[in-house]
């Protein structure tokens, strides 16, 4: 088999890791090797990995707190999982997949996806992807959260958000993303109302993406908003 | 954006629509530019892929439709079933003349001057030609006199090695041959933009953006990492010369593939330049050293004796190993050493120091293999039978042996637990090339 991120052939070998991390075929041992999974304690908003520098309480970081405490979204309720950390492999292969276009590379975690999926979002009524910006469709040539959301459900993906052509997010500092005005909108019929809906992202970074859409959600009616991104930065 | 700009950017070179910073439309409209698609089935135009492995496919939503893409040479910017490559044509940057470019007064072995009138004369038939010439032949002087023809003619150069190290090696030596000519240098990570020279250095992996750019070819060690192993550089050597090019191809050790194919000339020089011949290995057998250096501690006897006489007689000893954990033993075991292998972040600067005599001794993984000329080496390979090393790799270490005029000869010694078929094949090879040189 080929690697789907290095390329190189390598044998599926059948290890305890094999055995009870299935799901990572596609990665040679090497590669898989440099994925961080996030362990079981977790900020019980955001899903970032207890570690003490970003927690004064046991149970939500310094960040989520920041955000209680954010004029805008007061209301808003984040409930985020995540399965990797964003480490330093995890930024090459992100810039990889996303910047260089290798579509295929988000077959590496389809397994994980879809066994998130199942123990925690059977439940949901839509899956929301994140749009981009036409510029920026052109230039990918794909959405990323599409990408992820056909690997959960295609059939309850629903594209109900628009977003203004506006900077790239990971060029902003994170103060100016945080304050930054809520690029997206709604369009078409208001088919989220009382409905269970999952947003589904590749990065948690600050979460401002997670607010914004949460909130629009929010004001549209849904009775009950989760997210998902692959990576928690 | 003027004619001029773009037929400049597209100088022998191909990019994609996305790497030229012009209105594609506009481009359309001139009639020397070449406009192919980047794919065909499985077939990678830019890089010659065509392992359906390698390539992946999406729902495109440039073309809105269901697309392949290329993952070989996707770190060059993607190229999809709907990417169109462009290309210009190569011109030349400098007028015939009959002027003398080359700055060089060394003399030439009768050897030397026989494979160098061969390269001029591959030159002037636009043939190709594969110079055999043993480690310390002085293969790269073989070259200046054929160079220098050349560039009389106007042709444009290009010296291509699969190393980096060879790159930064060989560019001070032509600068100083030819020091009217501008010379640029092209390896990974060199920021600098292309700026077309008619004498280019580059790296087989920078090679792949040219486009039926170059006259003369020039490629030195053919038979190395990666580009014996990975198509896609073999491609873009053939992609960068025109389509009527001389290519002349230099090796130690040429692949058979090479060496028994009736289209390419053939010249041997056996002999080193200054005339001596190659030290041939002496084989130790050590028994399970391996087991006995990484559970105890314990390195092996013979090449510890190897080490100190080594030191004693005022010599410098580099330990070939097969693997890092090996070195890294090794390094803490043995005083005054030091190991570096392809990752290591001051590796210029220990060979460096082990050149000056501030190491006592020096190990190293293949790395070392090729290219570095210290006087007064001996050298020792650790687990010769490993297969890390074959024939060509032993040959090469050898080689690192008594290269300079005033130190020809130097010990080799092979130690083993067991011979393998490659040590035999390194030995047979160098009493070969011994016999072939006059010596018996």
């Amino acid at each position: 088999m080929i690697c789907l991120y290095c390329l190189k052939n390598y044998n599926m070998e059948v290890t305890w890791t094999t055995i009870f991390k299935p799901g990572r075929k596609g990665l040679c041992s090497e590669c898989c090797s440099n994925l961080e999974p996030i362990r079981e304690e977790t900020c019980e908003k955001c899903g970032r990995e207890y570690d003490e520098q970003w927690f004064d309480n046991k149970h939500i970081c310094t960040d989520c707190v920041a955000w209680e405490n954010h004029p805008n979204y007061k209301e808003v309720k984040i409930k985020n999982t995540s399965i990797y950390k964003y480490n330093n492999f995890a930024k090459e292969f992100v810039a990889k997949w996303k910047y260089r276009g290798d579509y295929e590379l988000i077959y590496a975690f389809s397994d994980e996806i879809k066994k998130t999926y199942k123990s925690k979002y059977k439940k949901v009524d839509y899956i929301i992807t994140i749009p981009l910006s036409t510029e920026r469709s052109y230039e990918r040539g794909f959405n990323q959260s599409e990408a992820i959301a056909k690997i959960m459900d295609q059939k309850k993906t629903l594209k109900v958000l628009k977003k203004n052509e506006t900077n790239k997010q990971s060029k902003k500092k994170k103060l100016e993303r945080i304050h930054s005005e809520n690029p997206f909108i709604m369009t078409g019929v208001k088919s989220t109302i009382d409905k269970k809906v999952l947003i589904v992202d590749d990065i948690y970074t600050t979460g401002t993406t997670m607010y914004q859409i949460s909130k629009i959600l929010y004001e549209a009616g849904a009775s009950e908003i989760s997210t998902f991104a692959l990576f928690r930065g | 954006m003027t004619e001029h700009e773009i037929l400049a950017l597209l100088n022998g070179i191909r990019l994609l629509a996305d790497e030229i910073p012009f209105d594609i439309q506009e481009i359309n409209k001139l009639g020397l530019i070449k406009k192919e698609l980047g794919l065909n089935n499985y077939n990678c135009l830019r890089c010659g892929n065509n392992d359906k492995n390698k390539f992946g496919k999406h729902f495109c939503l440039r073309c809105n439709n269901i697309c392949y893409y290329c993952k070989n040479c996707i770190m060059m910017g993607k190229l999809s079933s709907c990417s169109e490559l462009y290309s210009g044509p190569s011109t030349n940057t400098l007028e015939p003349t009959n002027k003398n470019y080359l700055n060089y007064d060394g003399e030439f072995t009768d050897e030397q001057k026989t494979a160098s009138t061969k390269v001029i004369e591959t030159i002037k038939q636009k043939s190709q030609l594969l110079i055999w010439a043993v480690c310390g032949a002085g293969k790269t002087e073989i070259i200046f006199p054929g160079l220098n023809f050349a560039l009389q003619k106007g042709l444009n150069i290009c010296l291509a090695t699969p190393r980096t190290d060879v790159v930064h090696e060989l560019t001070p030596r032509l600068k100083k041959a030819f020091p009217e000519i501008e010379i640029t240098s092209l390896f990974g990570g060199s920021e600098n933009k292309y700026k077309n020279s008619p004498i280019t250095i580059s790296t087989t992996h920078q090679l792949l953006r040219f486009y039926k750019k170059f006259d003369v070819l020039i490629l030195d060690e053919i038979d190395a990492f990666p580009y014996n192993y990975d198509k896609s550089l073999q491609y873009a050597v053939n992609n960068a010369r025109k389509d009527d090019s001389t290519f002349i191809m230099l090796s130690a050790t040429p692949p058979n593939s090479i060496n028994y194919n009736q289209q390419i000339n053939k010249v041997i020089i056996p002999k080193r330049y200054h005339g001596n011949p190659l030290p041939l290995p002496k084989l130790e057998w050590i028994g399970d050293w391996e087991k006995s250096l990484l559970t105890k501690n314990n390195v092996p006897k013979k090449l510890q004796d190897f080490i100190e006489h080594s030191i004693r007689e005022g010599r410098k000893p580099i330990v070939f190993v097969p693997n890092i954990p090996i070195g890294s033993v090794l390094q803490d075991k043995i005083s005054e050493s030091k190991f570096v292998y392809s990752s290591h972040e001051n590796r210029k600067r220990i060979v460096e120091e082990f050149k000056e005599g501030k190491l006592k001794c020096l190990i190293t993984t293949t790395i070392l293999e090729r290219g570095v000329t210290i006087p007064f080496v001996d050298v020792a390979v650790l687990g010769a039978d490993d297969e890390i090393f074959n024939e060509t790799a032993l040959v090469q270490i050898a080689g690192r042996v008594g290269r300079k005029k005033e130190d020809t000869s130097g010990r080799v010694i092979f130690f083993h637990n067991g011979k393998t078929n490659e040590i035999l094949k390194s030995i047979k090879h160098i009493k070969k090339i011994n016999r072939l040189g006059g010596f018996e």
